[in-house]
Parts: C-alpha cells; sequence; structure tokens
C-alpha cells in the first residue's frame, strides 16, 4: 500500500470561475458536441420544426461569442436546476451566486433569442 | 361565479380609489372584503398567519416552491387566480393521487386552518402579500 | 405392508431425501459475491460486500485516460434524478431507472433490449415521493434480479426472462413509508431497508429469503429491545474509552412517551458484509421531527453504526453518531470495510464519511472507536468529538435546539444535506486511500412546532443553503482521505457539490462525476486528466466492467426537475427509452433531463 505525500489543498481555482466575465474576442471555444446538444434541445422544443435548426444555431454561436463554454455550462445548469424540487433545490436556489449565474443565462439567452427570431419557450 | 366577480371587481376598484387617495394598503383590503389583512407585504392577521403556518408545517414549498411559484407541483399564484374557494378546498382536502398531490384530509391542522390557508395563498396570488416569513399585524 | 406400498414408500423417502439435499443446496451461498470478485464484472452496486468501489481492471490508466471516448448511450426515458449504476454480469447489463422503476436486461454485444419490465405501483406513493424518486439500483443473485420498488415492494425477476417470481411488500406509503434504497445481498439473504424519515416512519431493516422473499428477521432502529433486536447484556457501544454492554431499554430511556414510535432512524442506505465476522454494517438516519425541541433525549438509535449477526439479526454492537440530532444529519452513508492500518496498528477497520462533516474509522469487529475527524475543515456544528465518550461536543451557537424554534439558526456547516450525502466513496486497495465526493455547503436552520399526521410531512424546519462562506466560492470537493490517520491528503475543489458515487481502479485514476454533466477522470494526486460534458447533472455512481477483452467505464446522467422541455419531449408519459435501437427516434426524444447511461471506452487502434 503506498500513500501518497501531503500535498497542500489545490490551489483553489473557482474564485475567477465564479466572476463570470463576458469573454468578448477569446470565446466561441464551444465543442461541437456542445452546440449540436443546444440546437437539438432547442429545436425540440419547438416541435422539431427543421427551420429552427438554423435559428438555434444562430442562437447557440451567439452564447458562445459571449460565454467561455465552461461558463456557458456552469450558468445554463444553474438556470436548469432552478426548478429542481426539494431540499436538492435548496443548493441552486438559495446560493446568491447561482442565481445569479442563472439570471444571467437568461438574460443572454433572451437576447440572443431576440436576435435570431426564436421564440421564448 | 358572480360573487367572485363583483368581489374582484370591488377590489379593483377598491385598490385604485386607495391607490389615489393614498390610504393604507391594510385599510384598503379591509375595504374590499378580501380573505385576508396584510401591511407593509409581511405582517398579516393572525387567521392569514395560521394559514402561512400551515403550509410552511406540511411542507406543502417541495412541491409547489417557497415562493408557490411552482416546481413539480403548479404555481399556486395562477391556480388561485382561477380556483375557486369551494375548488381549492377540494382539491387540498381530497387531493389529485393521480397528479401527484396527496389528501390533506387526514391532516388535523390542514382541516381546521383550510380556510386560513386559503387567505393566505389568495394573498400571495393577489400579489399583496410577500413570499417567505410572516408576521401577525400589530406584533 | 404390500410390495406396492412399499415403493411407494420408498419413492416417497427418496424424493423427501432429494428435496433435502436440493433444500440444503437451494438454501447455501448466493452467487453474487463469487461474481464480484471478476473485475469483468460489476455485480453489484457498491461493486463488492465491502463496498470498495475499486476495480482491479487496468487497460484505462492515468497515461491513456484523456483518450477515452464515448463507445454507446442508453436512454432510461425518465425524467427523474438517477442514482445507483448499472450490473454487469458476463455478456448482460442489467439497469434500472427511478420512479416508475423500470428494469432493462441489456445485451453487451449491441445493446438490444433482452428484456424490459416495468412494475405497476401503488398510486398514493407518488405524492409521498413528490421529490426523491430516485432508485439506488438492482441486486442480482443466483439468476434472478432484485427491484426495490418504490411502493415498497421488493420483487425478483427470472435475469433472462424478466418473468415475476415472487413480491413481498416491506411498507405502506400511506404512512408515508417508501423505499429508495439497493436491495443487499449477503450469503444467502437479501437486506433492504425502508425510507421516509421525513413522515414519521420507524426505521428498520428486513433480511429476506433470496428464493421466496419471505421475511426472516426484522431489526427496527428505535423501541423496545426485542424489536431492536439487541441483547442488553452483550450488545456493546463506545463507552467511556471502551466497549460496553447497552444496557436494557437503550432506545426507549432516550425519547419521551411514544415518541419512538414515530422515531426515524430509517435505513436507505449502502450496507455492507464480512462473511468472516457473518456480520452485516448499516447506518440509520435521522429522528423524527426535525424540530429537535419536539423530542427530548439522545434517540437512540436514530444516527447510529449498526453491526448485526446476518443469520439472526442479533445487533453485536452499536455506535450513535449524532445524538439527539438538531440538523438532519442521516447516519446511512456507506460502511466500508477495509484492512488498513490505523495509527501504526494493523486493524479490520469500517471507514464511514457521515452526513455529520466527521469521517469515522471503527475496529468493526468489536465496534470501538479509533478515529473520528472532520474531513472538510468548514464544519462548525461541534468542535470534535470526544474519543473516550464518543460524543460530539456541540457549539451552543450552532445549536438549533437551544436557539429554539422560530429562531433562524445561522451558519451551521455542513447543511442538512450533510459534508456527503448517500454518494458514495471509494476506496483503493492500491492506494490505501479512501477518495470521497462532498459537499461544501452550510445553512440556516429554523426549526418550528408541528403535529404528526401518518403519511403526511413530519418535517418540522425550513432551511437555506449556500456555499460555505470564506472559502474557495464553491460548493464541492472531490477528497483523498487517509482514514488511518484521519487526515486529508488532497482536496480538488468544484464549483457545485459532487453528488456522484467515486470509483477508483488499478489503471491509477479516479473517476467521479459533477451536477454539470462531467464525468471526471483524475491521477493519483488529484489532477484531472479528462473530462466529458454528458447530457445532465451527474448523482450515479461511476461503474467499470471488461466485455470482450475492453474496459469500459459508464454513469448515469439525470438529475430530475420538471422545466417544460420535459413536457415537450414526451416523457413525462414514461415512455419507454429507446436504448440504442432507433437513432433517429433518440435524437427526436433527445433532451438535457433525461436519464442516460453514458458509456466510455478507450479509442479502437
Amino acid at each position: 500500500m503506498r500513500r501518497s505525500p501531503s500535498l497542500p489543498l489545490l490551489v483553489p481555482l473557482l474564485l475567477p470561475l465564479l466572476l463570470i466575465v463576458p469573454a468578448a474576442a477569446h470565446a466561441d471555444d464551444f465543442p461541437t458536441s456542445g452546440r449540436v446538444e443546444y440546437v437539438l434541445e432547442c429545436m425540440q422544443k419547438h416541435d422539431g420544426k427543421y427551420e429552427y435548426l438554423y435559428k438555434c444555431s444562430c442562437v447557440v454561436d451567439r452564447i458562445a461569442r459571449s460565454l467561455r463554454y465552461d461558463d456557458y455550462v456552469a450558468m445554463s445548469v444553474a438556470l436548469r436546476n432552478q426548478g429542481l424540487a426539494g431540499e436538492r433545490g435548496g443548493e441552486f436556489r438559495d446560493e446568491v451566486s447561482v442565481r445569479n449565474m442563472a439570471s444571467k443565462y437568461k438574460e443572454i439567452e433572451a437576447g440572443a433569442n431576440k436576435a435570431c427570431a426564436v421564440p421564448q419557450r | 361565479m358572480c360573487t367572485r366577480i363583483k368581489a374582484t371587481l370591488a377590489v379593483a376598484a377598491g385598490s385604485l380609489f386607495l391607490a389615489m387617495s393614498g390610504l393604507s394598503p391594510a385599510l384598503a383590503q379591509a375595504a374590499a372584503a378580501a380573505p385576508y389583512q396584510v401591511s407593509d407585504g409581511n405582517k398579516v392577521d393572525p387567521h392569514t398567519l395560521s394559514g402561512w403556518r400551515t403550509w410552511r408545517a406540511l411542507a406543502c414549498e417541495r412541491c409547489h416552491g417557497a415562493a408557490q411559484e411552482g416546481m413539480v407541483g403548479p404555481s399556486l399564484v395562477n391556480s388561485l387566480k382561477v380556483l375557486s374557494k369551494d375548488q381549492f378546498k377540494d382539491t387540498v382536502l381530497k387531493g389529485r393521487i393521480d397528479k401527484g398531490m396527496p389528501n390533506f384530509d387526514g391532516s388535523k391542522m390542514v382541516v381546521d386552518n383550510i380556510d386560513n390557508l386559503y387567505a393566505y395563498l389568495k394573498g400571495r396570488s393577489d400579489g399583496a402579500i410577500q413570499p417567505g416569513r410572516l408576521q401577525e399585524i400589530g406584533k | 405392508m404390500s410390495f406396492q406400498s412399499r415403493l411407494t414408500c420408498l419413492a416417497g423417502c427418496m424424493t423427501a431425501c432429494l428435496a433435502l439435499v436440493a433444500g440444503a443446496a437451494f438454501a447455501a451461498d448466493s452467487d453474487t459475491a463469487k461474481l464480484t470478485k471478476d473485475p469483468k464484472n460489476w455485480a453489484m452496486q457498491a461493486g463488492d460486500l465491502n463496498n470498495h468501489r475499486y476495480s482491479e481492471l487496468k487497460q484505462i490508466t492515468s497515461k491513456n485516460a484523456k483518450n477515452l471516448t464515448v463507445a454507446w448511450t442508453f436512454s432510461t426515458g425518465v425524467l427523474r434524478g438517477h442514482e445507483g449504476g448499472p450490473l454487469v454480469i458476463g455478456d448482460t447489463m442489467y439497469l434500472h431507472s427511478p420512479f416508475p422503476n423500470k428494469v432493462f436486461a441489456i445485451a453487451l454485444e449491441d445493446q438490444s433490449i433482452r428484456w424490459k419490465y416495468e412494475p405497476k405501483q401503488d398510486p398514493t406513493v407518488i405524492p409521498v415521493m413528490c421529490c426523491d424518486t430516485v432508485n439506488r439500483g438492482l441486486a442480482y443473485a443466483n439468476g434472478k434480479i432484485f427491484l426495490q420498488q418504490a411502493d415498497t415492494t421488493l420483487v425478483a425477476l427470472d435475469a433472462k426472462t424478466g418473468n415475476e417470481l415472487w413480491k413481498v411488500k416491506v411498507g405502506d406509503p400511506k404512512l408515508g413509508e417508501t423505499t429508495t434504497n439497493t436491495p443487499h445481498i449477503f450469503k444467502d439473504k437479501i437486506l433492504t431497508g425502508i425510507s421516509g424519515g421525513e413522515f414519521g416512519v420507524r426505521g428498520r431493516i428486513t433480511a429476506h429469503d433470496i428464493n421466496t422473499g419471505k421475511v426472516l428477521w426484522k431489526a427496527y432502529s428505535t423501541g423496545p429491545d426485542n424489536e431492536l433486536i439487541v441483547d442488553p447484556n452483550k450488545t456493546m457501544t463506545w463507552t467511556d474509552g471502551k466497549m460496553a454492554p447497552i444496557g436494557a431499554n437503550s432506545s426507549l430511556k432516550t425519547w419521551q412517551g411514544d415518541q419512538w414510535k414515530l422515531g426515524g432512524g430509517t435505513t436507505w442506505g449502502w450496507y455492507s458484509y464480512d462473511p468472516e465476522l457473518n456480520t452485516v454494517y448499516y447506518g440509520t438516519g435521522n429522528p423524527s421531527t426535525w424540530n429537535p425541541r419536539q423530542r427530548p433525549g439522545d434517540n437512540k438509535w436514530s444516527m447510529t453504526i449498526f453491526a448485526r449477526d446476518l443469520d439472526t439479526g442479533m445487533a453485536k454492537w452499536v455506535y450513535q453518531m449524532t445524538p439527539h440530532d438538531e440538523w438532519d444529519y442521516d447516519g446511512v452513508n456507506e460502511m466500508i470495510l477495509a484492512d488498513i492500518k490505523v495509527k501504526g496498528k494493523p486493524r479490520k477497520a469500517l471507514v464511514h464519511f457521515d452526513r455529520n462533516g466527521f469521517a469515522y474509522t471503527m475496529d468493526r469487529v468489536s465496534g470501538e472507536l479509533l478515529v473520528a475527524e472532520k474531513y472538510d475543515p468548514v464544519v462548525n456544528w461541534a468542535t470534535h468529538i470526544d474519543m473516550k465518550s464518543g460524543r460530539p461536543q456541540v457549539v451552543a451557537k450552532y445549536s438549533t435546539d437551544k436557539n429554539g424554534p422560530d429562531v433562524n439558526t445561522k451558519g451551521v456547516c455542513p447543511s442538512a444535506l450533510g459534508t456527503k450525502d448517500q454518494q458514495p466513496a471509494s476506496y483503493s486497495r492500491k492506494t490505501g486511500l479512501f477518495y470521497v465526493p462532498t459537499n461544501h455547503v452550510c445553512m440556516d436552520y429554523e426549526p418550528f412546532q408541528i403535529e404528526y399526521t401518518a403519511g403526511q410531512p413530519y418535517v418540522g424546519s425550513t432551511l437555506s443553503m449556500y456555499a460555505a462562506p470564506n472559502s474557495h466560492g464553491g460548493m464541492g470537493n472531490f477528497i483523498a482521505w487517509d482514514a488511518g490517520t484521519g487526515k486529508m491528503v488532497w482536496s480538488k475543489p468544484e464549483r457545485f457539490s459532487v453528488w456522484s458515487g467515486a470509483l477508483s481502479t488499478a489503471g491509477d485514476v479516479v473517476f467521479y462525476g459533477t451536477l454539470e454533466g462531467y464525468l471526471k477522470a483524475v491521477d493519483l494526486n488529484g489532477k484531472e486528466l479528462w473530462k466529458f460534458k454528458t447530457p445532465s447533472g451527474i448523482i450515479g455512481n461511476v461503474t467499470t466492467w471488461e466485455y470482450k477483452g475492453k474496459q469500459y467505464v459508464g454513469v448515469l446522467s439525470g438529475i430530475g426537475g420538471w422545466a417544460g422541455i420535459g413536457l415537450a419531449a414526451g416523457l413525462t408519459k414514461g415512455n419507454e427509452g429507446l436504448g440504442a435501437v432507433g437513432g433517429y427516434k433518440d435524437l427526436a426524444k433527445y433532451t438535457e433531463l433525461g436519464g442516460v447511461l453514458t458509456v466510455f471506452a478507450l479509442p479502437d487502434r
């Protein structure tokens, strides 16, 4: 049995992550699968109509220009889980920074929807 | 149905009048015959306070959300706009088992406070009572 | 006697003899433990009897983990939180879903569905389950698959066909009783528990015959000695620095009046078993209600580690971690059995990461308390555990009882969800360390007076949760822990709480999932090797197996929630998951909320 030597706590890299800084020029780092996932769900919300392939792609491209992928993931998860029932949902609803992430993302998505002519659902 | 419309109109008219005349909201509600009395958004009459306590004790927020906004269960802010008092009582006491709403007719607290619970939720639905903790008026 | 009748008699005797022999064979061991010894399988939820969640497979290593890629996926078609994980035995995977608790038998060869089963459940369970409709997975033994349904029905299915073999109900949803735990196969018995600590349910575990479902013994968590199955003179507990008998009425003495009947002490977590000691280990949950003022006393034996004889249920030793709970720190988390050096001395240990923020190392033979240390430094409700009495030293300002009802007790760490909830840790037999998914969350907690009504919530408190203040700002950590010394080896911060079960392997990789949906692989120093975003938050347990010479890693995603998207996807009616069959239909039903098993492997060269 080998024991790891005592290590200091890994330097927390999270504080910067929670200060969501809209990435201006260096964004657009979404992996293809990330964009596809977004478009699929968005099309699903609009009855699978083909035109939404283009409209939803427009939306995710805009979001990708505003947010780094890691931030987008965290923020969209924060929004998605606002309605998580019971005690567990408290983690997403009660914690102020998570609520802020959710609102910020909602705002960004709403703006992108408007610009790409996607009705809010 | 007619009574409800009249009551709604009365509330609307009353609020308009009082908004214009700057009288206190508590008096406004009394004048319009709403089932609750509220002041400063979070101070209510003892009956409505009991209604809030019942809401809290039966952990309704687990399905309906802490601000009655709806989660697993529907938004009560909306529901109370369309349900009559009798329909509300029926739903709470008998439940809607297949939809996941339990029947609360076995709970003494709910049975004893069903009108108070209605008053509290109506106040929330009307936007007159704030979500969260409440106190008694004057205390 | 005539010749004819003599023949009949002889035939009868022979039949009886054969029956006896057959019966003896029938009552023998289950094959589950043996199957877990083959690392190609994952034959029980916890990996093995010891709950190690460790695999000897080493095709995936810390060098090549970064190349992991998706091999296949399977949708359960259910929009609720997916805990637990798949079972893999030979060439078949058995997968469960949260309520309505579907069961799938999937061929590993082509992911076709061999059979599926969906129970018809008692509808009164739906409202009671409202927000916690999870299921922690299936069990397997002797060609049978076992499902513990939400409505408390325990059912045995033929593993080849999915046909029902027997059914037993272990509780009553009308009383607020439900079940979410996996059933546990130990030797010739199947053990299960009960949920409903928030409904005033009286906790217990039951042991059943694997072949018939017949109840063999039932042991309660609160109440009279005979119902607890304890011996006042022989059942021991840590007292004043040594083991001593618990004495008569150990539970009753610590409750007021009849309150023990609504006592809680539910048993919805993970159990382990030591075959050499023939002992089962498990923990009990919170006492009812959450308002501590309404139930003065230590409330034994809620929040307790139990060690029971598997055959009789007799408790050998007990240890209550949080007497007179004031914060909902259920004691049901896994009891990991590991033979490690504790403070320099080799011990047959039991290691338990409790909700209350303390990691306990016990001697599993005697029940001695060896180590009890905070596994998150922000834990503040108690300064430490007094090692002589075994009791936590509670800090007055975080005592919700002291502060009283209708008072908001602020800043308590951890929150009611604990430093770790049911999400199981992993013990690596290679490194001797424990890899633990944790919550880094504190709370404000306000109890209030409440009356009990059968089947209705008996909670009595509201709470508000937030990230541990004055820390890295995130709500979780994934840590490595040395249970021999009670020290943290490393801690990797996470933005959200880590609610997935961990897995460690002989390839020197440790896996866990995040609430963003990432499945992550880290090396033995906690450095991230690889991460992959699955469609939804992960609260399932990472699992690994081998098929046709290839090692696979799989995890369930799906955190629950009922946003409009769920309705749009048409999955709320519990439409069947389509698995890998009908790819386009999968696409059409794509939603980030539905439960999915994602399976990874290294790419073919």
